[in-house]
């Protein structure tokens, strides 16, 4: 005969065993809270007698201060609202110190005769669990930690691919913008810079547009806009410096048919020579606002076609209080619509915002030229401001 | 953004009467006033709402520099009744929220001409002889406390948490949003709540105000009812026959009442 077969006798067991030696802690409570009735087991978990509790204590009174506020914020009124609550965390204090952690489930039971309305608790050890949320929340916590430290990386990393521009010198003042079409990234395929040569005069200025948008963009814009800084240096001139700029592009592929515009300028004299290589000319403000744009200079994009003869140059004399805007064609270019049009609606608001200082007038002119943006492109300009 | 939908404003009672705004406390929404704004929709047009991040707000409104100051939920309830009328509004606030309504009333005056607040606490906290009830250490086994309810309330688990097949009238809506809150958000307005002094406020409430207080409230002790009452000028208590700091959920005719008997028939 075994007890599996059905035929064992069954274990004395009455209600009073069932309910004292039961594997779960039971509480009954009167409407305010107060005691009146426990099991053995509630009375073995916390070290409380019974008649330390029943009449003399409430539920909440039995839980870590942190749980009498959730019990009277979010658990009491839970149960007032739809009679009962399941699966709510406790920890019950233990007399002379430490907790016992549990999970209860309350329902309300009505009036029933001469017996006011009172509440049912069961409480269910929750020693593993305790320690297994214990363990989650720590590895939600490092996950969380991990996620920061590798965003505040990207953005370091991100943001170095653009730093380093030289915002003002003697003779002139630089202003930049920038937004990426990605939203969530730094940087994207466009680039600005500008730096002194080593001569300590001459200033050189570029704008740039590699194809694509998002991070793999990026890092070819990082790459190209270093190599123009180092090619540009030598002080050979922006012809030459494109046609290099060609030779290293040719290794790189993410970078094929990026776009530069290349300018150098002396500030005491307001020479420019700049070449654009399929990019878009750069805006001539005259001191009154009157617009030009320079398209002279103009050969193909980055490795487009096999290089012949060397890349054209145009010069241009930027007067006191005169300014060039370079900028990508994310700022001009809309779906549908002739870049012609794009041209002149920079034109007009240019010359007309010309009075402003510089860094509000760049503003007013992304916002005013982005107004009717469909699509998100990289945007980037620059505006070189001769002081 | 649509003020009403943010916070989930729902109106009732007389169209344009008077507008009664009751705000809730921590831990709950709006249906924490199922029980009470009834008794007042046939004199008053009654108005509920529920703070970002509770309820059934927008949880996309949520901001982590407005919301973590009483300021940011006064602005909000500001506009909630800016959006109602441009006439002065009786307003009833549970828990923090009385302290948000008195915020509400000294950065913008005339947007209220009475005050009655549940369960008030200006400060949670025991600072050098003022007696607010709890330590700084028992904030921060709170906040453990949400964390650990948090993680056993996931996404799956709430519908068995909060469905209630035996009581089907209180309906979807109610069993899935109230106190279900996002548990980020949950903190922050734990903190907010519970690190908030509002002390100073008090002295400067210019408007007939009445403290509602429980005989016995763990949160807000009737002592901290009786500072509150102290030290808003000509201020009223009724101290209700009812513990617990939910007297609106565990003894609505008796809160009922005590509003009642302040608050004068709109003209």
């Amino acid at each position: 005969m075994s007890a599996a077969d059905g035929r064992a006798p069954l274990p004395a067991e009455d209600l009073a065993t069932l309910y004292d030696e039961a594997p779960c802690a039971y509480l009954t409570t009167w409407m305010d809270g107060t005691i009146a009735r426990v099991n053995q087991r509630l009375l073995v978990w916390t070290g409380w007698s019974e008649a330390d509790l029943v009449g003399r204590r409430t539920f909440p009174d039995l839980l870590r201060v942190g749980g009498r506020i959730f019990y009277e914020t979010h658990y009491a009124p839970l149960l007032q609202m739809q009679e009962e609550v399941s699966d709510v965390a406790f920890d019950l204090e233990v007399v002379g110190g430490g907790f016992h952690p549990v999970v209860a489930s309350s329902c309300l039971r009505p009036a029933d005769g001469d017996v006011p309305a009172h509440v049912r608790t069961t409480l269910v050890d929750a020693t593993g669990r305790h320690a297994y949320e214990r363990e989650l929340l720590a590895a939600r916590r490092a996950a969380e930690a991990s996620e920061a430290r590798e965003r505040e990386t990207a953005i370091v990393l991100q943001r170095s691919l653009l730093a380093g521009g030289l915002e003002e010198g003697p003779g002139f003042a630089v202003e930049t913008r920038y937004r990426p079409a990605v939203e969530g990234l730094e940087v994207g395929g466009d680039w600005y810079d500008s730096f002194l040569l080593a001569d300590g005069e001459t200033l050189s200025a570029s704008v740039g547009d590699v194809v694509g948008r998002g991070l793999a963009a990026a890092a070819a814009m990082g790459q190209l806009r270093s190599a123009y800084r180092a090619l540009a240096s030598v002080g050979s001139g922006p012809s030459q410096v494109l046609d290099h700029l060609d030779d290293f592009v040719a290794r790189v592929p993410d970078a094929w048919m990026a776009t530069v515009a290349a300018l150098e300028l002396q500030p005491v004299t307001g020479h420019l020579r700049y070449a654009c290589a399929g990019h878009l000319p750069p805006l001539l403000l005259g001191p009154d606002g009157a617009p030009s744009y320079l398209w002279e200079g103009r050969s193909a994009p980055l490795a487009a076609l096999p290089r012949t003869e060397p890349r054209p140059v145009g010069e241009a004399q930027i007067e006191r209080g005169g300014r060039v805007i370079v900028f990508t064609d994310g700022l001009v270019e809309r779906p549908g619509r002739d870049i012609d049009a794009g041209l002149d609606a920079l034109a007009l608001a240019a010359s007309r915002l010309h009075a402003l200082p510089a860094a509000e007038m760049v503003d007013r002119l992304v916002e005013e030229l982005l107004a009717d943006e469909q699509t998100r492109d990289d945007v980037c300009l620059l505006a070189l401001t001769r002081t | 953004m649509d003020v009403r939908s943010r916070n989930n404003v729902v109106e009732s009672g007389v169209a344009g009467g008077q507008p009664m705004v009751f705000a809730h406390g921590f831990g709950c929404d709006q249906h924490m006033w199922r029980h009470v704004v009834p008794a007042f929709e046939n004199r008053f047009r009654t108005v509920v709402f529920d703070h970002v991040g509770f309820g059934r707000s927008d949880l996309a409104a949520f901001d982590p520099e407005r919301h973590t100051s009483l300021q940011g939920y006064a602005d909000d309830l500001i506009e909630v009744c800016v959006s109602i009328s441009p006439h002065p509004a009786v307003f009833v606030g549970h828990s923090v929220s009385a302290m948000i309504g008195v915020r509400a009333a000294l950065t913008a005056p005339g947007v209220f001409d009475r005050l009655v607040l549940i369960g008030p606490s200006p400060r949670y906290i025991d600072d050098d002889g003022y007696v607010g009830g709890f330590g700084e250490a028992d904030i921060d086994d709170l906040l453990a406390s949400l964390d650990d309810n948090y993680l056993g309330w996931s996404s799956a688990m709430a519908p068995v948490i909060m469905g209630n097949a035996d009581r089907p009238e209180l309906g979807e809506e109610l069993t899935s949003s109230f106190c279900a809150t996002d548990p980020a958000m949950a903190r922050s307005f734990a903190r907010v709540t519970f690190l908030s002094d509002s002390r100073a406020d008090l002295p400067r409430v210019a408007v007939p105000t009445l403290v509602v207080q429980s005989r016995e409230d763990a949160i807000a002790a009737p002592t901290v009812g009786a500072y509150v009452h102290d030290h808003i000028p000509g201020s009223e208590m009724v101290v209700l026959d009812a513990t617990g700091h939910c007297p609106n959920l565990s003894a609505p005719a008796e809160t009922i009442a005590a509003i009642a008997a302040f608050v004068p028939d709109p003209a």
